[in-house]
């Protein structure tokens, strides 16, 4: 555990020494920030005119429906984007460096070198997350959503990061380029994102399995309040889906 | 110590090690001497269990590198032919991290570091960062890291490759002043390195070994070069792949 609670740390200490971590986290928040402000003028404006037109649909218009569901799809499309850059560097830039020499040759294993950066890029990239959690502070001084909801939307976007993360390092693995590897990532995350919208021509089996492992469909319930333990379980699978995959490339690297 | 037997490794196409054995008791500190491509990262790698051998064995304080590398680690200090440096990290920031690594419990983690930054003449720049530091600087850190979990085996990829003359001089005398009781094994294409560094020098050529012996059979310090020549004589770029990519 000790090589893998080092690891984590260099991990997360490199991220706070690098420029780039504070520009991507900087762009995930000011973007947030953006998209937080449009649904919030949104639904002020539809309450305004419901409350001119249709007096009695105004209980109808529900705030966490709008705005927390609203901006928590948005973040997860924004994490689509940001965690690749997080994510990329973790083994292509040490085997590019040569630094991977002095992981793999350490008493540690393929495993608990893995583990360490996940843990560390897992940390950096819930406090991004958390810290995008400033909007519904903001949402709970000047208005009344329900907090339930909240909550599971933003366990809803840790588990996401957690499965993208451990994904993103495998594909990381994978190459000995930065630009590979996030290139990789981001078309692996869109293709979790977009994998079911054939699904409705391409027969009920076939279609139900892609609406299975589409990513924003099981993220749909817990940004809506909703927790299944089969969307929780889909994420941590896609988790340990990736952790395995690095960990066998990074393995195998011995053998090449 | 570290024993290798009929080490054999491909690389693609390219035969990079064919039939290497050679073997270095407790204490010793054995040259490794090649042209460049002969095989010597090869071996190297294989023996810091970074690359598995296609065949042969290698062995260090009697566990296969191939079957048993977390042993083989526990016991080796391993500096890479670049030595792998995280430039955002301080000195010191990055000793502690390597310490950690090799498992060195955390109470004598400090004195460990500590211990290593006298010995590699590192306490002036200790709190800068390993990007600002010159070439001798960072090759020390490189050695500075190989030995900070103090390990009976130290395997040293070229260690005083790029460096000007006053810093080989400084390495050496580092490498010469690591102790007894310690097994090293160098790699260089150097020939003084070896007279002055080594009491033994094994030579591989094209990815076989053609030379093993005191460095008094070989002729001494000033017979080395010719016994180098001799024995690497004709073409040494034929096996050139698999030395220095990384």
């Amino acid at each position: 555990m000790r090589p893998a609670l080092a690891v984590a740390l260099k991990e997360i200490r490199s991220q706070v020494a690098s420029p780039v971590g504070w520009v991507v986290a900087a762009s995930y928040l000011f973007l947030g920030g953006y998209f937080f402000f449009g649904l919030v003028d949104g639904f002020a404006r539809t309450l305004r005119s419901y409350a001119a037109l249709a007096p009695t649909l105004v209980e109808r218009i529900n705030l966490n429906e709008i705005v927390v569901t609203g901006l928590a799809r948005n973040l997860l499309v924004l994490l689509l984007f940001v965690l690749p850059i997080l994510t990329m560097r973790s083994f292509a830039e040490e085997r590019r460096q040569g630094t991977d020499e002095l992981l793999l040759t350490a008493p540690a294993g393929a495993g608990e070198i893995v583990l360490g950066k996940y843990l560390g890029l897992l940390a950096v990239a819930t406090a991004w997350i958390a810290a995008s959690g400033a909007f519904m502070l903001i949402l709970l001084r000047y208005g009344d959503p329900e907090t339930g909801p909240i909550w599971t939307a933003w366990l809803g976007l840790g588990l996401a990061a957690a499965a993208m993360v451990a994904l993103g390092i495998a594909v990381s693995a994978a190459t000995e380029s930065q630009a590979v590897a996030g290139v990789g990532s981001f078309v692996l995350f869109l293709m979790l994102f977009v994998v079911d919208w054939p699904a409705d021509s391409l027969g009920t089996r076939v279609g139900a399995a892609l609406k299975a492992i589409s990513l924003p469909g099981r993220f749909d319930g817990l940004s809506r309040g909703l927790v299944s333990s089969g969307d929780v379980a889909y994420f941590l699978s896609l988790a340990a889906l990736g952790l395995f995959t690095a960990r066998a490339i990074v393995a195998s690297q011995r053998w090449r | 110590m570290i024993e290798v037997r009929n080490l054999f490794k491909r690389f693609g196409d390219t035969e990079a090690l064919r039939g290497v054995s050679f073997a270095a008791a407790r204490g010793e500190v054995v040259g490794f001497l090649g042209p460049n491509g002969a095989g010597k990262t090869t071996t190297l790698r294989i023996l810091a269990t970074y690359l598995a051998p296609d065949g042969g064995s290698a062995t260090v304080c009697g566990f296969d590198a191939a079957e048993r590398p977390m042993e083989v680690r526990r016991r080796i200090g391993y500096l890479p032919e670049q030595p792998p440096l995280y430039l955002d990290h301080t000195v010191d920031e990055f000793l502690r991290f390597c310490a950690a690594l090799r498992r060195v419990p955390r109470p004598s983690r400090r004195r460990a570091v500590e211990e290593v930054v006298a010995r590699c003449g590192l306490g002036d720049v200790r709190h800068r960062l390993i990007a600002n530091l010159s070439r001798g600087y960072r090759q020390r850190v490189g050695l500075a890291q190989a030995l900070v979990h103090d390990p009976e085996v130290l395997i040293l990829d070229e260690p005083t490759s790029g460096l000007d003359p006053q810093q080989i001089r400084e390495i050496r005398n580092l490498i010469r002043s690591l102790g007894t009781g310690r097994t090293v094994l160098l790699s260089t294409h150097i020939l003084p390195e070896v007279a002055v560094t080594c009491s033994r020098a094994v030579i591989i050529h094209r990815g076989r070994v053609v030379a093993d012996d005191g460095l008094e059979a070989l002729g001494g310090p000033t017979g080395l070069e010719e016994a180098f020549l001799r024995f690497t004589a004709g073409d040494s770029e034929a096996t050139g792949v698999g030395e220095g990519a990384a």
